[in-house]
């Protein structure tokens, strides 16, 4: 055995008989041990370090400050698509519950309003398209020269009822769409809704207003035929264009037309014989009737 | 145990919980027995702080790190099997949290400007450590404390791998066989570790001796 091997036994602190006669013969091992137990006492010297007198309450400190155990972490990993998925399919029972909001969808929403472009089937608005004689009018017209009335299209629910639409039954109220009257008259375009909440601010006219604001319209379409071109909606003539039937026969602006064919203006029905037109006029006082032909093409 | 209505029945507790072993406190740690566990801070708090500072050579950390040690007991208290001592298993969890703290000055001094200009020992280790002259100081009293700071001070110079063997060997006294199962290596490199650390050690406070 050599002093490596004694050393390593004084190293653990294995003391034999052995070792101790080594350590008598041997000076490099003596001096060895010594040291060891030099720095033994060194170490051993050392005092013991206590924890504070708060250490506990550092550990629960520790302990309620940790965002989750690992059972909860678990859990979370275990339902982390969970949440998307269900997101997901709220989503999609929101979208499906409210399609009809969102969809528009013409016999769900009445509106009494009136449109130069009707969509064929996807507009909201209903729509009735114009008669043949004001096609026919239009047409001669082209020929005449004169100005090409707008394509007047008109809704034309049953007055003082109810307009039920598919799921919604919705009435009418009696407020006048001054704005959309005058669009419809001035022959500009009406802005179509695109959407129900849209629609839903644009108050609709009530079924009897609606009525005579389709005879007004077309009895103006049809005097401006004549010649008549501005009226205002009481009646009266604003402007006469030249060279028509309408000058020939004397009518000046500010004669008021009171009757068509035997009925008052406002109510006058002239879908049937606008081809020749007598009307009545009050000028100044005094009444007068006038007999209006259609012109004929040239 | 945690119902406790009166002084008599909370002495009665404590005896109770002081009478266990560590592995029954961690059975009842794990059932929720809040006394039982800290019955086992009461009985580790100090031997894992004084193990820490000796690595670390800083109280603040080292206290920092002990608690630690615990919320990890005390986490991990559901994945517990008592194969072999408690305190082999709370002082593996505390000495790989002062090696990861030593690793982790280790590489802030890497990166530091000055780390670049402090000496080097043959081990790799950065040397803070500065033996003092040999003159006797005056004050015996005196003398001790600072021997003792520069004891501590040399021992946490050491390398790592020699400095964990040591402190559990020369200052917690614990046996090889233990060690090797803390730090999880071989009884032969454990005691190999330890001489080399001494030898390391005798010769930083052979001034000492």
């Amino acid at each position: 055995m050599n002093c490596q091997s004694f050393k390593n036994q004084i190293d653990e602190a294995a003391f034999t008989a052995e070792l101790n006669r080594h350590l008598e013969a041997c000076s490099g091992c003596k001096t060895f041990r010594e040291e060891r137990e030099c720095l033994s006492r060194l170490l051993t010297g050392l005092e013991h370090i206590n924890a504070p007198t708060n250490f506990e309450f550092g550990v629960r400190a520790k302990l309620n400050s940790l965002p989750a155990t690992n059972g909860n972490r678990v859990w979370i990993r275990r339902f982390a698509f969970a949440s998307p998925a269900v997101a997901a399919v709220a989503v999609s029972a929101f979208v499906f519950t409210n399609y009809n909001v969102f969809s528009p969808n013409i016999e769900q929403t009445p509106v009494a309003v009136q449109s130069n472009n009707p969509a064929p089937i996807a507009s909201p608005l209903p729509v009735v398209s114009p008669s043949p004689q004001i096609l026919a009018a239009n047409n001669s017209n082209l020929s005449t020269g004169t100005p090409i009335m707008p394509k007047q299209t008109l809704p034309a629910p049953s007055p003082g009822k109810q307009v039920a639409t598919g799921n919604a039954s919705i009435k009418q109220h009696k407020s006048p769409v001054l704005k959309t009257d005058k669009e419809a008259i001035t022959g500009k375009d009406v802005h179509e809704p695109k959407r129900s909440g849209e629609m839903a601010l644009r108050p609709a006219a009530t079924p009897l207003i609606q009525e005579d604001f389709k005879r007004k319209v077309a009895a103006s379409q049809v005097l401006s035929i004549f010649g008549i071109e501005k009226m205002s909606d009481d009646g009266t003539v604003q402007s006469v264009s030249s060279n028509s039937v309408a000058t020939e026969k004397g009518i000046l602006p500010g004669d008021r037309i009171e009757t068509v064919n035997g009925q008052k203006f406002a109510g006058a029905d002239l879908d049937n014989s606008f081809r020749q037109m007598v009307i009545g006029i009050l000028r100044n006082g005094k009444k007068s009737v006038i007999t209006l032909d259609l012109p004929q093409p040239k | 145990m945690e119902s406790v209505t009166s002084t008599g029945e909370i002495k009665q507790t404590a005896r109770a919980v002081e009478s266990l072993s560590d592995h029954e406190l961690l059975e009842a740690t794990r059932a929720g027995d809040e006394a039982a566990f800290a019955e086992i801070i009461n009985r580790y708090r100090n031997p894992i702080t004084n193990f820490i500072y000796r690595m670390l050579n800083d109280y603040e950390e080292a206290v920092d790190l002990a608690q630690e040690t615990f919320v990890r007991v005390y986490r991990a208290a559901e994945r517990y099997h008592a194969g072999y001592a408690f305190s082999t298993y709370i002082y593996r969890i505390a000495s790989n949290l002062a090696i990861s703290e030593l690793r982790k000055r280790k590489r802030r001094r890497l990166i530091s400007l000055t780390g670049l200009f402090q000496p080097h020992t043959e081990e790799g280790e950065n040397t803070e450590f500065q033996p003092t002259d040999e003159k006797p100081l005056q004050d015996a009293a005196l003398a001790d404390e600072q021997i003792k700071e520069i004891v501590a001070k040399a021992i946490a110079t050491l390398p790592e791998n020699y400095r964990a063997p040591l402190i559990l060997r020369d200052v917690e006294g614990k046996s090889y066989e233990e060690i090797a199962r803390i730090l999880d290596a071989n009884e032969g490199t454990i005691k190999s570790r330890i001489s080399r650390g001494r030898n390391l050690l005798r010769d930083k406070l052979k001034n000492y001796f």
